[in-house]
């Protein structure tokens, strides 16, 4: 395995400067965004070529966001760094943020994007922005591509194919655009970020609008897409009654460890064992075991907590766990 | 507007409570617009470690309660799977619509009905009491473990009989067609010479399934070339295209060396004796042919789709004489040609035992 590096500074901080701001658009700068705003066209540019690009091999490397992190636990809760996915992190590794390609470990929640972002309930009409949550999309619209020439499959493989893994490329030269689906979904969000306003061949000239795919009408496609859904829903399906059993196994072990010490610390028997037996969604997730001398303590608060409150935060997997004891 | 209750508590999972049983939360009334349904709903923001960022509840806790999920990470809240997942299992479970969450808010495609619905199940739900899911979800969840147990074995069937070859109908392909494909197209090539062109360096591939990802075959000839190659050059595959509708696809190596390397790991494979016919190796449970590629590389694009039809014919016709012409067992044939049909589930099972012969 290559050893781990830090992650590279993308650009030089002295280098942004009040120069660096975008060709003058409209009337009024918004810091935030960078971005003019106001006058005829309100202080829309159109799609010019972005100055950076991330380039994966050289730039990506441990930041802040994932120095203690073991390198095959799943990540559910760091994002990935928007800067440098445009290629323009200034903060190498004394980032919050991740520098790396999302990959099958990154399993974030479904309401935002792989940089943090809030998703919508619908697509915004142009199927441009960050995309909906009521649908998993993998598929990535490219357009504006200016020369179609030789074989513009391996080029687009060649530019895709740096930040993930690309399931099928289909270009459709009268219309001068290309379909490129990813393996994962926080993939192809990455690519997007990445790869807007980039060029495949290097063209300063050129630069790729990337959007959302909308549903492909063609039969087979839709067929295949069904097929595809029904599999990863089974994947998925598998992975967290595997997780289930196994967390049921180590509450079972640990129940029997524990149980010594909890009655001397607690003052109420009664109350160490009902809640051993609940077993929440948030373990059968959670992939870094707590210890369940804190889960017991935590329990016993949340459980009178929970009886006045009366939320919907009881859970079913409470007879699941029963039978192990 | 969502009905404003003094006592409402959000909906959260234990996940996004986090460890801390002393949670404090903010509490802004219509604080925002629910993600879903559009009304006005009151807002909860909390962070789970000090100083760290600040979670909030992004839907209505009426929405959130027909879904069935967390108002800030929107997960299910029994199953903690997020909610297409489970939709689909459920469906594939054969759980009714409406049995285990309602989803009339999220159906509907105006926002002025999405508001009158979510209106009406306030309503029904300030009749009725918060039941506990849990009855229910365990249902669903033994129904799902059954899916699972089941599932397994169909999904292999599912598997096998979406490769098969469309159009099997024969049109006649004259022979200049023919020629016309063969000059950029090497069904005849191999890979036991290496091309005089300094400059190629991609290998052609064909008959390929037209549901094999274009990353499972990286995978392979990464696998190839991964023990021998210099660990200077990280990215071994440079590209790689599939035309799912012809068959046959390239694959580009970043350097000519890397492409030598996998072409003599390829021929080093016991498998057939004869060099000059194009090297059989098993991606994805498909045979696949590979020889190197010539001077030019077509996309897949330059042919219109009756041309891409029958190339795909050209490439069954050519899997077909290959596994016979070379003096192969008969059984072999049979494999191969029912592989490419698949009209028997037998044929198919023993084809599977030919796999292993050509992991590496």
């Amino acid at each position: 395995m290559a050893p781990r590096k830090a992650a590279r500074v993308q650009i030089d901080p002295a280098a942004v400067n009040s120069e660096s701001k975008p060709q003058q658009t409209g009337q009024v700068f918004n810091i935030w965004y960078s971005k003019w705003t106001g006058g005829e066209n309100n202080g829309r540019e159109g799609l010019v070529h972005s100055k950076t690009r991330c380039n994966v091999e050289l730039d990506s490397g441990y930041t802040r966001a994932d120095k203690h992190v073991a390198a095959d636990s799943v990540n559910g809760d760091k994002y990935f760094c928007l800067y440098f996915a445009r290629g323009c992190c200034c903060n190498g590794k004394h980032c919050e943020y991740l520098h790396r390609i999302p990959t099958e470990m990154d399993n974030l929640p479904p309401n935002v994007d792989c940089f943090g972002r809030e998703k919508f309930m619908d697509y915004r009409d142009d199927m441009a922005g960050i995309g909906s949550f009521s649908k998993v999309n993998r598929t990535l619209y490219v357009g504006r591509i200016s020369n179609l020439d030789g074989n513009i499959e391996l080029e687009l493989s060649k530019n895709f194919g740096q930040y993930g893994d690309i399931e099928r490329i289909r270009v459709i030269k009268s219309k001068k655009i290309a379909f490129v689906t990813y393996r994962f979904e926080n993939q192809a969000q990455f690519a997007k970020e990445a790869m807007y306003g980039q060029s495949v061949t290097g063209d300063v000239n050129e630069a790729l609008n990337i959007r959302w795919a909308s549903e492909d009408p063609d039969p087979s496609a839709q067929k295949r897409n069904k097929q595809e859904m029904e599999r990863s829903a089974l994947k998925k399906a598998q992975k967290l009654l595997e997780e289930m059993n196994r967390q049921r196994l180590k509450e079972g072990v640990k129940s029997v460890k524990e149980s010594p010490t909890t009655d001397h610390v607690a003052t109420d028997p009664a109350s160490t064992n009902p809640p051993l037996l609940e077993s929440s969604p948030s373990i059968i997730i959670n992939t870094d075991s707590l210890s369940a001398l804190r889960k017991l303590k935590r329990r016993k608060i949340i459980k009178k907590h929970q009886d006045s409150i009366q939320t919907p935060l009881r859970t079913i997997l409470a007879d699941y766990s029963s039978d192990s004891d | 507007m969502s009905s404003y209750d003094e006592n409402t508590t959000p909906a959260v999972c234990e996940r996004c409570l986090g460890d801390n049983p002393y949670v404090e939360m903010t509490r802004e009334r219509n604080g925002a617009q629910c993600k879903i349904c559009t009304r006005p709903f009151t807002v909860f923001r909390w962070s789970i470690q000090k100083g760290g960022e600040f979670k909030k509840t992004a839907i209505c806790l009426t929405c959130a309660r027909t879904k069935n999920c967390c108002q800030c990470c929107m997960l299910d809240l029994s199953l903690g799977i997020d909610l297409n997942t489970r939709d689909q299992l459920l469906k594939m479970a054969g759980v009714k619509d409406g049995e285990y969450s309602k989803d009339v808010v999220h159906n509907a495609k105006n926002e002025i009905s999405r508001i009158y619905n979510a209106d009406q199940l306030d309503r029904k739900f300030s009749r009725e009491e918060i039941k506990d899911n849990s009855e229910k979800a365990k249902d669903v969840l033994g129904k799902i473990t059954k899916l699972v147990e089941s599932g397994s074995g169909k999904g292999e069937t599912t598997k096998k009989s979406k490769n098969k070859v469309r159009g099997a109908d024969d049109e006649k392909i004259t022979k200049e067609m023919l020629v016309k494909l063969l000059k950029t197209l090497p069904f005849n090539g191999n890979l036991s010479h290496l091309p005089k062109n300094e400059r190629i360096k991609s290998f052609f591939l064909f008959g390929v399934g037209d549901e094999t990802p274009n990353y499972l075959i990286e995978e392979f000839f990464k696998d190839l070339v991964k023990d021998s190659t210099d660990r200077s050059e990280r990215r071994m595959v440079n590209a790689v295209f599939v035309n799912s509708k012809g068959r046959f696809g390239f694959i580009e190596f970043s350097s000519r060396s890397i492409a030598e390397m996998a072409a003599s790991k390829l021929n080093e494979s016991k498998s057939e004796k004869i060099d000059n016919k194009p090297k059989l190796v098993v991606i994805d449970r498909t045979s696949v042919r590979v020889c190197w590629a010539g001077k030019v590389i077509t996309s897949g694009s330059d042919y219109s789709n009756s041309e891409l039809h029958r190339i795909a014919q050209v490439v069954r016709k050519q899997m077909i004489k290959l596994a016979g012409g070379g003096g192969e067992s008969t059984k072999r044939i049979n494999e191969e040609s029912a592989a490419i049909t698949r009209k028997k589930a037998k044929v198919v099972h023993d084809y599977k035992a030919l796999q292993a012969d050509y992991e590496l």
